[in-house]
């Protein structure tokens, strides 16, 4: 008896280990890996924005309507993911919860001690957080989900009509709640009473009204149709993202599908009664009590080790990771990182959006002019302003929005900041630029507002009220420099111009404000992609006004091209062309010269002269450089 | 011990009962306090205005920094209302707010306020006087929720509100109908047994929606701004071709334009469309259709136009278009229509003349007038201007501010006028009521009152088209959301102008409404 008892603790002891190792290897990869901070920083941008504000009206304008409860308690857990130690540990513990309701469950369906099968849905949830969006109301109503089943099944009485009641007190309160998640725990519930408890009377009677009380209230109240009603119901279901739509269907169909199999399996071996957790188990080792825990301990441990490195490698979306943590860094104006996080992308991921940011970076940092060819460059890339309507509609929208306020050109800015507040919700990220648009603009009164509401966010409130108390002393911020500059580089003449007029844009900032410098090096810089080298000579008199000690590198370069190419001396105003660009250039036209063949040339001379403008002129529109 | 328990726990008994008892009754007193010889500083400034006697209870925050408040609200007769509260936030009951203004039509509404200090010192601010109307302002309005728009939008909603309570229900969401876009709903003489709202939908196409009862039908094509006759019969409509561009300075970024546009009208038992050559004249753009109360006058804005280069949007001389207030007679019995004539010339006022709206008694003409253009919520300028329509005389109203002032409607006993403005932050238009007497004095406006009093501070949504109606619209959005669903539009054949829509797809992106 002894034996026993001790056997069973050792067990009970192992498995507990085991459970908390596994969940503090969890915390670490979702802490350091997946890093919640950068879902954070994705709201609104590439993740879904999930509202929530501080206060008692919005607490009572989401308890007040069917679902509101769960995107309520989600939109404040997911804030806290800006402090990813924080958001770390929420995940943990919702995984947690989903793994030991999961446990519970198929345990109280008689499938004895299975704790490792029930790690799969937390490593699904790790799946699903892999991909950067915000899950967190399809975990936290499943979890919901799964915890108000173990409850029914642990009230259940053989009194059919009391188990009727309660499921149906348990089915409203978690439709009220949590919506959707509601309907997994009808399958759970109805699984249970035909399967498990072959109580086909009862499950009969809850699949019929179950289901009826579902389409009622989630199909025939809330929505003109079904589709409709699905998207509402389920939030995670979005045709734009597949995988996470699979990922978070898997999460919810694996207990009814273990459930089920569980069921099929107990009428083939005709098991009658509900399995009682220790029985099976409790015999044999009584049988040979010291052979029980190690080796299935053992395997257990280790399959679940295989499991989490598969799921955590093949899961995992460097991709989506990167160009979140470049909406980071740009947001956080931490240019140099930015600059390094690029530079060590593998290069098929490197597109416009990549080039935008890093333009923007380059320039902060005072390289384009000297830098940019070290890199892939498209002359779409300064303003972003295609018109298109694909997935990265929103992503540009709130890109270019930020590079449109730097340059002074603060109504399109503006007009792209609506846009992406309709598109993406009122996150911060927006709301922010929204307040610095209105104050540029002399328009306190709306830059208070968007004050106000952000005074209500989690996380940037204090910084809301601080600007608040600035514009009570100083409607105008005068002594603002960010607000003085923006406001020396606004335009103040109307020309009606698209957002994809990119030079006849920049040029109207410079007739605006001819110091604006950061108008004048994109000009420039577009220029040198489209290979407007007259215009870069056209433009010497005008480096005096943004005082260059020596004139950026791939300037200098231009000006050589030209000079090589119509053979004439350009007067350069005063400035000089540093002696090793000269060398360098003389250098490229002499071994360039060596070559008949074109192409030949360009594979020859890349090695050493890539990061030249002189070599990007040459080989534009080849496949050297596409 | 337990018998020391038990005494204080009576004595916390008794203490609670009275301090409920003495709330309860009103009889909150304090003993000294200082009187202020100033108004106190309220938001919203429900203060000196005539207010409706069936309207919800005006909530307010009290601008002034105290520990404790306390507001008085009393009249002629009942009971007054007192509340005392330890944030500035006032919540009126709304069971003694109706009994209170019930029972004291015509008389003064006065609000006493008291803030007591960090130093637990009373003041007294000098009493807001404002006044309860005779007459109810129509139980309900119906206006569009959306974000100040540009090229995009994910989240457009028609709704109505309970002007009595605070309730809001919807009439029709964008969201429940495939992402449309759905605008310019229209009652009857503020009846909300029928309506009409104008849907653009990539998926399902331009239609419209005529709702009578609880039951809705599709119509085959978009009307823009509607105005029913009076009669119910036939309604008119006007077809835009618009467009939208972006002003690069200046504090509106957006800005719209008709390239076109004609009007035409609906015959609801004939299920067929209509125009007459006068509202398809090929120079001029006529748009904003209104009926006289008889139903024997349409009036309508019209501009002369000529545009150079029609691919070049905004066009040429853009900022010149004047529209001039037009009218033309009508017969419902014979449907003949008279020679339409300049009712009010854009060289005259020097203005842009539009939204043309006769007061249901007739007596009345309210319309807005800005610099140029067809889209007065565009201009900062804008503002509205009313015309006695016995001695044709017009004036612009003191109620309108510096922002734009438009988008008005008047209740079914043409007493209240309610009207969109962006007085409140500059940028999301909000809607006011005004009180407007027999002899079109036109009183201070307030804004709708909301529950909670700071909800405006924070509605990052704009508020259009306010049309007041004289109860709830039966028809549910399910309904209407199926009948767009259904594709079972009635066939019409629609007049071919310049500005006819495309019957299927449209590009939502370059045209706005």
């Amino acid at each position: 008896m002894t034996m026993l008892l001790e056997n069973q603790l050792s067990k009970k002891c192992t498995v507990s280990v085991r459970t908390l190792f596994f969940f503090v290897c969890f915390y670490i990869y979702v802490w350091k890996i997946i890093q919640p901070e950068l879902i954070y920083y994705s709201f609104g941008v590439i993740a879904k924005y999930p509202h929530f504000s501080k206060g008692w009206m919005f607490f009572r304008e989401l308890f007040s309507r069917p679902f509101g409860p769960v995107e309520y308690i989600s939109g404040f857990l997911s804030h806290l993911l800006y402090f990813s130690w924080l958001g770390a540990l929420i995940l943990t513990l919702t995984s947690c919860l989903i793994y030991s309701g999961t446990l519970k469950l198929l345990e109280l369906a008689g499938a004895g001690k299975v704790s490792t099968i029930s790690y799969i849905p937390v490593l699904l949830v790790l799946a699903i957080f892999n991909h950067y969006g915000n899950s967190m109301q399809t975990c936290v109503s499943f979890a919901g989900a799964l915890w108000v089943s173990v409850l029914n099944e642990k009230l259940f009485v053989k009194d059919s009509i009391v188990s009727i009641v309660a499921f149906f007190v348990l089915f409203l309160l978690l439709y009220y709640i949590a919506g959707g998640a509601s309907f997994v725990f009808l399958v759970i519930a109805v699984l249970f009473s035909i399967l498990i408890r072959r109580q086909v009377v009862i499950g009969g009677c809850i699949l019929f009204l179950g289901t009826a009380l579902f389409w009622l209230f989630g199909v025939h109240l809330t929505a003109p149709n079904t589709i409709q009603s699905i998207y509402k119901l389920f939030p995670f279901i979005d045709p734009r993202w597949p995988s996470r739509h699979v990922l978070a269907l898997c999460l919810y169909l694996f207990v009814p599908a273990c459930l089920l199999l569980i069921g099929i399996w107990k009428i083939i071996f005709k098991r009658r009664t509900i399995a009682k957790d220790t029985s099976v188990d409790s015999m044999s080792r009584k049988k040979n009590p010291h052979r029980y825990p190690k080796p299935k301990w053992a395997f257990g441990t280790l399959i679940l080790a295989v499991m989490f490195s598969a799921m955590g490698y093949y899961s995992f979306a460097p991709v989506k990771k990167n160009i979140c943590k470049m909406v980071n860094l740009d947001r956080q104006e931490k240019w140099s990182e930015q600059i390094k996080h690029i530079r060590q992308l593998p290069i098929q991921e490197y597109n416009l959006y990549y080039n935008h940011c890093l333009n923007k970076a380059l320039y902060h940092t005072g390289q384009l002019g000297e830098d940019m060819f070290s890199y892939p460059q498209n002359k779409n890339s300064f303003l972003l302003g295609l018109e298109s309507r694909g997935l990265g509609q929103v992503f540009r929208e709130f890109i270019a929005c930020d590079t449109f306020i730097r340059l002074g050109q603060i109504n399109l800015a503006e007009k792209k900041a609506h846009e992406h507040l309709e598109n993406a919700g009122e996150h911060h990220h927006i709301l922010k630029m929204m307040v610095l648009i209105n104050i540029v603009k002399d328009q306190p009164e709306t830059a208070q507002m968007y004050l106000k509401v952000l005074s209500k966010d989690l996380i940037h409130n204090r910084w809301a009220k601080d600007v608040l108390n600035k514009l009570d002393t100083d409607l105008r911020l005068s002594t603002d420099t960010q607000v003085q500059h923006l406001r020396s580089v606004k335009l103040d003449s109307d020309a009606f111009l698209a957002d994809n007029q990119t030079e006849k844009l920049l040029s109207n900032l410079l007739i605006g404000n001819k110091l604006n410098k950061m108008a004048f090096e994109y000009l420039m810089a577009y220029n040198l992609i489209t290979g407007r080298l007259d215009k870069i000579v056209a433009n010497i008199p005008r480096f005096n006004d943004f005082g260059y000690k020596t004139l950026p590198r791939h300037y200098e370069e231009a000006i050589l091209t030209y000079q090589s190419i119509n053979k004439v001396k350009v007067d350069l105003h005063g400035h000089k062309i540093r002696p090793e660009t000269v060398i360098r250039f003389k250098d490229f036209e002499k071994r360039y010269s060596s070559y008949d063949d074109r192409l030949d040339a360009g594979r020859a001379l890349r090695g050493q002269f890539r990061n030249c403008y002189y070599y990007y002129y040459s080989f534009f529109g080849t496949e050297l450089i596409p | 011990m337990k018998k020391l328990f038990g005494k204080l726990t009576l004595i916390l008994i008794i203490v609670v009962a009275l301090v409920s008892l003495s709330a309860a009754n009103g009889t909150t007193k304090i003993a000294k306090y200082i009187s202020l010889s100033m108004s106190p500083d309220i938001s919203p400034n429900y203060k000196n205005i005539i207010i409706p006697p069936n309207i919800a209870p005006l909530n307010f925050s009290i601008r002034q920094a105290g520990t404790k408040y306390l507001v008085k609200i009393y009249s002629a007769r009942e009971e007054n209302i007192e509340i005392l509260s330890r944030t500035p936030k006032i919540i009126i009951p709304s069971r003694k707010w109706r009994k209170l203004l019930e029972a004291n039509r015509g008389e003064s509404l006065n609000i006493d306020i008291f803030v007591k200090d960090s130093i637990g010192k009373w003041s007294k601010y000098k009493t807001i006087n404002n006044t309860i109307a005779n007459e109810n302002i129509d139980s309900h309005i119906a206006y569009r929720l959306i974000r100040p728009i540009y090229n995009r939008w994910s989240d457009i909603g028609i709704y109505q509100r309970n002007l009595e309570k605070f309730s809001q229900r919807t009439i029709l969401n964008g969201q429940s109908a495939s992402n449309s876009c759905i605008n310019c709903h229209s009652f009857p003489n503020n009846d909300p047994e029928k309506m009409l709202i104008g849907i653009r939908s990539e998926i399902y196409g331009s239609s419209t929606l005529l709702a009578q009862g609880n039951k809705a039908s599709g119509i085959g094509t978009k009307f823009g701004y509607t105005s029913w006759h009076p009669s119910g019969k036939i309604a008119v409509y006007s077809l835009n071709k618009v467009r939208q561009f972006f002003h690069n300075a200046g504090k509106e970024v957006r800005g719209v334009v008709d390239l076109n546009s004609a009007i035409c009208y609906y015959d609801i038992e004939k299920k067929k469309v209509k125009t007459i050559d006068a509202f398809t004249v090929k120079n001029r753009l006529e748009t904003y259709p209104a009926w006289s109360p008889d139903g024997k006058y349409l009036y309508y804005s019209s501009a002369p136009f000529s545009w150079g280069n029609k691919e070049k949007i905004p066009p040429e001389n853009f900022e010149k278009l004047k529209y001039d207030l037009m009218r033309v007679s009508y017969d419902i019995n014979t449907d003949k229509w008279g020679q339409p004539e300049i009712f009010l010339s854009a060289n005259e006022t020097g203005l842009s003349i539009l939204l043309p709206r006769v007061s249901p008694d007739g007596r009345f003409l309210l319309f807005t007038m800005c610099d140029h253009g067809c889209f007065p919520i565009y201009h900062p300028d804008s503002d509205l201007y009313l015309m006695d329509l016995k001695s044709k005389k017009y004036h612009k109203l003191d109620i309108n501010s510096n922002t734009s002032d438009s988008w008005h409607s008047f209740s079914s006993n043409s007493r209240w006028i309610a009207f969109s403005s962006k007085r409140l932050d500059g940028l999301y238009t909000r809607t006011f009521f005004s009180y407007i007497d027999k002899d079109g004095k036109v009183y201070k406006p307030f804004v709708m009152p909301q529950k909670d009093p700071e909800f405006y501070d924070s509605f990052l949504r704009t508020y259009s088209v306010p049309e007041l109606i004289k109860g709830p619209i039966k028809v549910s959005h399910r309904t209407l959301a199926k009948t767009i669903y259904s594709k079972n539009n009635i066939e019409v054949k629609v007049p071919v102008t310049a500005a006819t829509p495309k019957a299927k797809g449209f590009d939502p992106w370059t045209e706005r409404e």
